[in-house]
């Protein structure tokens, strides 16, 4: 009688998980989303899921910069969606074998998000800083994080050279208009720490008089109650979040729910949730519902006017941005 | 008159609550070496402090060779200081921890060579001179420490307890080189000390202190035969300790009577404590009957080579230690239980007020 | 009798091997697996990254900011080891466990508070600003957080030792006749000398390795400011990880050397008080 009770309670405890209701799966998403994701996104997809397919999702999310997520997923973390800022890290994922779909056939080309490179100033812009050719002015501090470890610097880095670059005509020598603005406004720069929450940390305690950075973390600052003035410039770069499948990480169980997941970020509402919190929205639609948010960018480029990820990453970080140091 | 050596006037010192030094006068005389005796605690390591110069006292006065030393360091007043501990320099040569002074004051090298092996020579330790300190013995690091001392030519030399971490056969030994040492070099000295048997030996006079006061200051046969009070008769050697009368020039304990001699008894009558050291108790067989005797019974006898060391117990109720020489005729006999005479052949007095009754025994 | 003994044995036997094992697997494996990943692609692209410009000016900086530390901290951490060995002071007792603080605070909080203070909104960061002076994101400001950090280090090092010199070899200097600077530099700072040997020692050696202070208070400015540990983390975030490793490697080497230099130049005594 013993030897069958404790045979019973085994077996319950061997169930295997795909006899359980609810299916599990695993968000890394960048940078801050997580107020976005967390409070609206995760729980109208979950009421989403049950409305439409009566099944229970369950989707666990994690958040930190775009290269400690990378990271983490080289290292064996067991994450099924990923939302990076980086095409570049997409890429190693891809050579490293996670990532075997291809991304860019979402809408988009796999954009799932937008915002822009702005700077941010203090109260009032006193110094009256309004274009990356302000910023090298004389005795002007410039704050951004390391390109080394940061996407967004990754990001801010392409906005100053191509603001002052002519698309026609990308050359990365010394007479191209880019490298000039890049390399001027290096020597302005006090220091480079590893990520943008760092950044604004040090512009909080005092130092510095712009951070070149994104618009939806200087968005995230004044929601705060900081009282920074944000510059958008007339002419600056569109950076795109893009989501992926991490497919070797994917079970069939998981399967669908992964691409309804994939599907649903870009539904209108979802696109709300992000532009309620910071984020420009790629559906058109919802662009116009918030027009009156987000400023209008006279003159926006995107990395491809760049020459695409790898070759504005090895042009302008590798080449233009890394010779411009320890001089 | 010659000025003396040292002098010190009535210094006082207190830490805290206590007072260490309670009104100290003093002087020393050229090439004399003094030694000061008292227990632990008495004061007698701070009072040597003060007089380098280590310490600062609250009141009194320092003159060392008349020079008043108030506000003068201990660097500048020509003293050569031992320590308790020897405070030699460590990982360094026996060579270098003696030349040190004279490094410090400057003098040219082939003079601090010379004065270094001057000094070697002096103390025995030659053939060591190259060695780290180390590695020497505690006798070998004292008479390094004593080098060193004198190697900056001081016109006074203070030792603090200089011997009392050394075994006793050492001890013995270079107590007797110390001794020679300082009569060598004709340096005036103060020793401290609480080891009696040493100050005796080296001391040309002894100041016994107590409390942070100088009981006697006297040289060792008066210090020993005529102690100025009860503390110095206690603490110096064995002594018996009688109540008494004293009348012309005898004492009276109880039937013994006891014939003073010494440097003119201060009062002529009254109740008196009587000192007697068991050397100058000694016994006779039963039979004798002579006046100034008492009868006693031997409570016990041991035997310490040269000596006889007797407990005895007198009629009167006293228990008197007696030092027998082994020449004594009794020696060889006497057992516990006999029955003898005791009486005493020396002995000094001390006023007693208070007419103590009741004898005490100090050994 | 003899099982008594078998089993002692037996139990001595055991905790020496999971001591043992321990250290293996939590210090020696990996150091072993750090190496692996330095050499995986090769020693030509070891050697590479190792002569990297930005590699050999992080080196240096780092060299350099070590020196400066271990030099401040030996004059400051060695002035407060005496300040609380040899006085007595309303207050000691508070500033002795306030020595200690560093080694609590997350490095990180301490390249904060720095940032706070020596920054433009900062008590001593205005008034050193209104000179014209700037403190952080330079060499300056790596160095407080560096000394800040290893502070503890250098006065419990001295400390030890000076707590167990007797001063009568500095009032027998005094009687010789050496005035009070040659006291201190003769009898006191000899005595001393172990202490401070292994002070700096430890100071250097940490300094070495600093990370969450220095990634606040330095800039990370490339080829600048940017410190060893700094560039490792940089390079292995970019993915280069053998570069990483490279510069690990090289830095753990740096210090387990120092260490072990250390445990030679020391007498048995010195070791213990360390």
């Amino acid at each position: 009688m013993k030897r069958l009770l404790v045979l019973v309670v085994v077996a319950l405890f061997a169930v295997p998980p795909a006899y359980a209701e609810t299916i599990r799966i695993n968000l890394h998403s960048c940078c801050v989303t997580e107020d976005a994701t967390t409070k609206e996104i995760l729980p109208a997809f979950k009421k989403y899921y049950k409305e439409k397919f009566s099944k229970d999702v369950d989707v666990s999310a994690s958040f930190a910069g775009s290269g400690t997520l990378k990271n983490q997923i080289l290292g064996g973390a067991p994450v099924q969606v990923a939302i990076l800022s980086s095409e570049l890290y997409l890429d190693q994922l891809k050579e490293k074998g996670l990532i075997s779909s291809d991304w860019r056939k979402n809408p988009n080309n796999g954009a799932v998000i937008k915002s822009v490179i702005v700077f941010v100033t203090r109260n009032g812009n006193p110094k009256g800083l309004a274009t990356f050719e302000d910023l090298t002015r004389a005795g002007t501090k410039v704050l951004h994080a390391s390109p080394d470890t940061s996407g967004g610097a990754q990001w801010a880095i392409f906005a100053i050279y191509g603001a002052g670059a002519n698309f026609r005509n990308l050359s990365f020598g010394a007479e191209d208009g880019g490298v000039k603005l890049l390399s001027a406004v290096e020597k302005n720069v006090i220091a480079q720490p590893e990520s943008a929450r760092q950044t604004f940390v040090q512009f909080d305690a005092g130092f510095g008089d712009a951070i070149v950075t994104y618009e939806n973390e200087a968005l995230l600052e004044k929601a705060k109650g900081r009282d920074y003035a944000i510059s958008v410039p007339k002419k600056t770069i569109e950076t795109e979040w893009k989501v992926a499948r991490v497919d070797r990480n994917i079970r069939p169980e998981q399967e669908h729910a992964v691409s309804e997941l994939i599907k649903f970020l870009y539904t209108a509402d979802a696109q709300r949730s992000y532009a309620k919190f910071g984020f420009r929205p790629v559906d058109k639609k919802v662009e116009k519902e918030f027009h009156a948010k987000y400023a209008k960018v006279a003159e926006p480029f995107t990395v491809d006017d760049l020459g695409g990820w790898q070759s504005a990453r090895k042009n302008v970080i590798e080449n233009v941005w890394k010779k411009s140091q320890g001089k | 008159m010659t000025v003396p050596s040292l002098s010190i006037e009535n210094l006082r010192k207190s830490f805290g609550e206590k007072e260490v030094l309670a009104g100290i006068s003093l002087s020393v005389e050229t090439r004399e070496l003094l030694a000061i005796l008292g227990p632990s605690g008495c004061g007698k390591s701070t009072l040597l402090r003060v007089v380098a110069g280590l310490l600062r006292a609250d009141r009194g006065t320092v003159k060392i060779g008349g020079r008043d030393m108030a506000g003068v360091p201990p660097r500048d007043r020509g003293i050569g200081f031992v320590f308790q501990n020897y405070a030699l320099f460590p990982k360094t040569t026996v060579r270098d921890n003696i030349a040190f002074g004279l490094r410090v004051r400057g003098v040219p090298p082939g003079d601090r060579n010379r004065k270094t092996s001057e000094m070697l020579e002096l103390v025995g330790l030659s053939e060591e001179a190259d060695q780290s300190v180390e590695t020497l013995s505690g006798g070998q690091r004292q008479r390094v420490a004593l080098a060193r001392a004198l190697a900056v030519s001081p016109s006074l030399l203070l030792l603090d307890e200089p011997l009392s971490a050394l075994d006793i056969k050492v001890r013995k030994r270079l107590r007797r080189e110390i001794a020679a040492v300082q009569k060598k070099v004709g340096i005036t000295t103060l020793i401290v000390t609480h080891d009696q048997e040493e100050a005796m030996e080296v001391g040309d006079r002894i100041a016994v202190m107590n409390d942070g006061r100088i009981e006697q200051v006297a040289s060792p046969r008066e210090v020993y035969q005529e102690p100025a009070t009860e503390f110095v008769a206690k603490f110096i050697g064995e002594v018996n300790v009688l109540p008494g009368q004293l009348y012309r020039g005898t004492a009276y304990p109880g039937n013994l009577a006891i014939r003073l001699e010494g440097n003119g008894i201060p009062f002529h009558g009254g109740t008196v404590k009587v000192l007697l050291r068991p050397e100058d108790v000694t016994i006779l067989p039963p039979g004798i009957a002579e006046s100034g005797m008492t009868h006693a019974n031997v409570k016990s006898v041991t035997w310490l080579g040269a000596h006889l060391r007797m407990e005895i117990s007198t009629e009167e109720g006293y228990l008197l230690t007696a030092l027998l020489q082994r020449s004594h005729p009794m020696a060889e006999r006497v057992v516990a239980g006999d029955t003898v005479r005791v009486t005493a052949l020396r002995g000094t007095v001390l006023p007693d007020p208070l007419g103590a009754k009741e004898p005490e025994y100090f050994l | 009798m003899s099982r008594s003994l078998n089993i002692d044995a037996l139990v001595r036997g055991a905790t020496f091997a999971a001591a043992l094992g321990l250290f293996f697997l939590l210090i020696l494996l990996p150091l072993v697996s750090l190496n692996q990943y330095a050499v995986r692609e090769g020693i030509g692209v070891f050697w590479d990254r190792l002569k990297n410009p930005d590699a050999v000016a992080a080196l240096r900086l780092t060299a350099l900011v070590a020196l400066a530390t271990t030099a401040v901290n030996g004059v400051i951490g060695t002035a407060m080891a005496f300040l609380l060995t040899r006085y007595r002071f309303p207050g000691r007792k508070v500033i002795n466990a306030l020595v200690d603080i560093p080694l609590a605070i997350p490095t990180v909080v301490t390249g904060f508070a720095l940032l706070l203070m020596y920054g433009p909104l900062g008590p001593v960061g205005r008034f050193l600003g209104e000179r014209n002076i700037q403190v952080m994101f330079s060499f300056p400001g790596l160095l407080l957080g560096h000394v800040f950090v290893t502070f503890p280090f250098m006065v419990r090092a001295v400390g030890a030792v000076l707590e167990s010199v007797p001063r009568s070899g500095e009032d027998a200097a005094r009687t010789l006749g050496a005035k009070e600077w040659q006291v201190f530099a003769f009898v006191t700072i000899p005595a001393v000398k172990e202490g401070i040997i292994a002070g700096a020692f430890l100071t250097f050696s940490r300094s070495l390795g600093e990370f969450g202070a220095s990634i606040m208070v330095s800039g990370n400015l490339v080829g600048r400011t940017q410190t060893g540990p700094l560039y490792i983390f940089s390079r292995f975030n970019t993915g280069d990880v053998e570069g990483a490793a490279a510069i690990a490697i090289l830095l753990a080497l740096a210090s387990f050397l120092i260490l072990l230099l250390l445990q030679l130049v020391q007498s048995p005594t010195a070791r213990r008080a360390a």
